[in-house]
């Protein structure tokens, strides 16, 4: 992949990271969301993993940016409390996970050692990705398929509650 | 004779009109998106001995996850509208879409399996003839093959959104959907990735199931390769309008029904066969061999009719219509 692809493809991913959020419609910020999720497939598919590049492309801007609308959508849009925004459950989470991930993030790129150059042929065949999942990784791949089902819980709880945070009631469909 | 190409130019030269309450940025590029993933999935089909335009290590998984992309369009283009109709359309064919990629995938997983890679020009060359033999050794031939491709058909007409599964435009209910207030060219583009998207579809089908160019019996390999693709294509494309001539709509509760409670049990029970088929490979003698077909044919047998009994079982209760009064 030539430098200059990648300078405009990282641009665009960043505009679009950007753009999620900073834009207040809902579904400009998932249009945004999708740049993103695009431009970081097509650069792992610039680098030669191809498996990668594509798998990303297909779950993440293909199926979760538009599970991500069908959520904002179903929990209904309730204004924030502006005016007290520690006093939120929601907002203590959000801190936590924001906090645990920044410093994840901090903690792996204060590892890593950056290198003027990429390795001249990154070659990730599928056989090796699926083979790597299941044995050196399955531990991870666990830990994180029981976070998604956590996840799942959570969301079903959120959309389960009425516009006040009351539970709705059981209506016959 | 020149009937349709009057008609495409027709609609490329109407008129253009946006509502005055649409999103008009969402509004143009919701057609392009429908239409741009659609073009971008021919990259990787074989049409022909050696005849991919781009031949990916990956290309199975290219063709489904730009098929995948083409959601949003819709989405966008109910969106942007800003019609009761249209949202309504384009959250149907959101639920249906990502409802029935499930078995799809689920459907070609089978196939991967079996052939080891995900190249879609390599697993058209492990359909071939072999050392020797006059049969051809398609991925129909076998029975896991022929049950994968009848779910993959089934699956593929939900995706493209093809009667009996047209409930997102369903005229009759909430006019065309998501393209209720398209006209002109941006119409036409939507008719143009909907037909598109169902040659896709069907060349996919050929070249994992039907052997993609190769010949059924080796005496009519003479016939060039590029030939029997376009034959199989037909031949799919054949079973759709088949399809679409035979069966009513379906009911929006029934298609997630079917989704859910029978096709996605019934591509696992699939691809337990397919495992089955390839673990027990290299037969000794004859009656293994025929044990493997009766396992092979028996298990998804079995399973459609445990699963039709339990999902499509009548209702006892009788249905109870109220009008508005």
């Amino acid at each position: 992949m030539t430098t200059t692809v990648f300078w405009i493809l990282g641009a665009a991913s960043l505009a679009g990271a950007l753009g999620l959020t900073l834009v207040r419609r809902p579904m400009y910020a998932a249009l945004s969301l999708i740049v993103t999720f695009g431009c970081l497939g097509l650069i792992y598919l610039g680098l030669g993993a191809e498996f990668l590049g594509l798998a990303q492309v297909m779950v993440y801007a293909g199926a979760v940016a538009i599970l991500i609308v069908f959520a904002v959508m179903l929990t209904g849009n309730r204004e924030p409390d502006a005016k007290n925004v520690f006093g939120r459950p929601a907002a203590w989470g959000a801190g936590a996970a924001a906090l645990a991930g920044g410093g994840a993030l901090l903690g792996a790129l204060a590892g890593a050692a950056f290198r003027d150059r990429p390795p001249a042929e990154v070659s990730a065949p599928p056989a090796v990705l699926g083979k790597a999942l299941m044995t050196e990784y399955a531990v991870p791949l666990l830990v994180l398929a029981t976070l998604l089902t956590a996840a799942l819980v959570g969301a079903v709880l959120i959309a389960s509650m009425g516009p006040g945070g009351e539970k709705r009631p059981e209506r016959e469909i | 004779m020149f009937q349709p190409v009057a008609d495409g130019l027709k609609m490329l030269i109407k008129e253009d009109i946006v509502p005055r309450a649409a999103d008009r940025g969402a509004h143009f590029l919701a057609p392009l998106l429908v239409v741009t993933p659609t073009v971008l999935a021919y990259a990787v089909l074989p049409m022909g001995r050696g005849m991919s335009a781009v031949d990916m290590e990956a290309g199975l998984l290219f063709f489904l996850a730009v098929g995948g992309l083409k959601e949003f369009g819709f989405l966008l283009a109910g969106w942007s509208s800003r019609n009761k109709y249209a949202l309504l359309g384009a959250l149907r064919a959101l639920a249906q879409m990502i409802s029935y990629e499930a078995p799809l995938v689920l459907a070609v997983v089978p196939v991967v399996m079996v052939a080891g890679t995900l190249s879609l020009a390599q697993i058209v060359e492990l359909q071939g003839f072999g050392e020797s033999g006059a049969l051809a050794h398609w991925m129909a031939f076998t029975p896991w093959g022929a049950v994968g491709f009848v779910l993959f058909m089934i699956a593929a007409t939900a995706e493209s959104n093809r009667s009996p599964f047209d409930m997102p435009e369903g005229e009759s209910e909430i006019i065309a959907g998501p393209m209720v207030e398209y006209s002109g060219f941006k119409y036409a583009l939507f008719y143009l990735g909907e037909y598109m998207g169902l040659f896709a579809v069907s060349g996919l089908g050929a070249t994992l199931f039907l052997g993609g160019w190769q010949a059924p019996v080796r005496f009519l390999a003479w016939f060039p390769s590029w030939g029997w693709f376009f034959l199989k294509l037909l031949f799919c494309l054949g079973l759709f309008i088949w399809l679409r001539a035979t069966l009513p709509r379906l009911r929006v509760d029934q298609l997630m029904g079917l989704a859910w409670k029978f096709l996605l049990p019934m591509t696992l029970i699939n691809l337990v066969g397919a495992g089955l088929w390839r673990w027990t490979e290299g037969a000794p003698a004859w009656y293994w061999e025929a044990a493997r077909w009766a396992i092979g044919l028996g298990l998804p047998i079995l399973g459609w009719r445990a699963l039709s009994a339990a999902v499509f079982r009548p209702r006892r209760r009788r249905r109870v219509y109220r009008f508005a009064e």
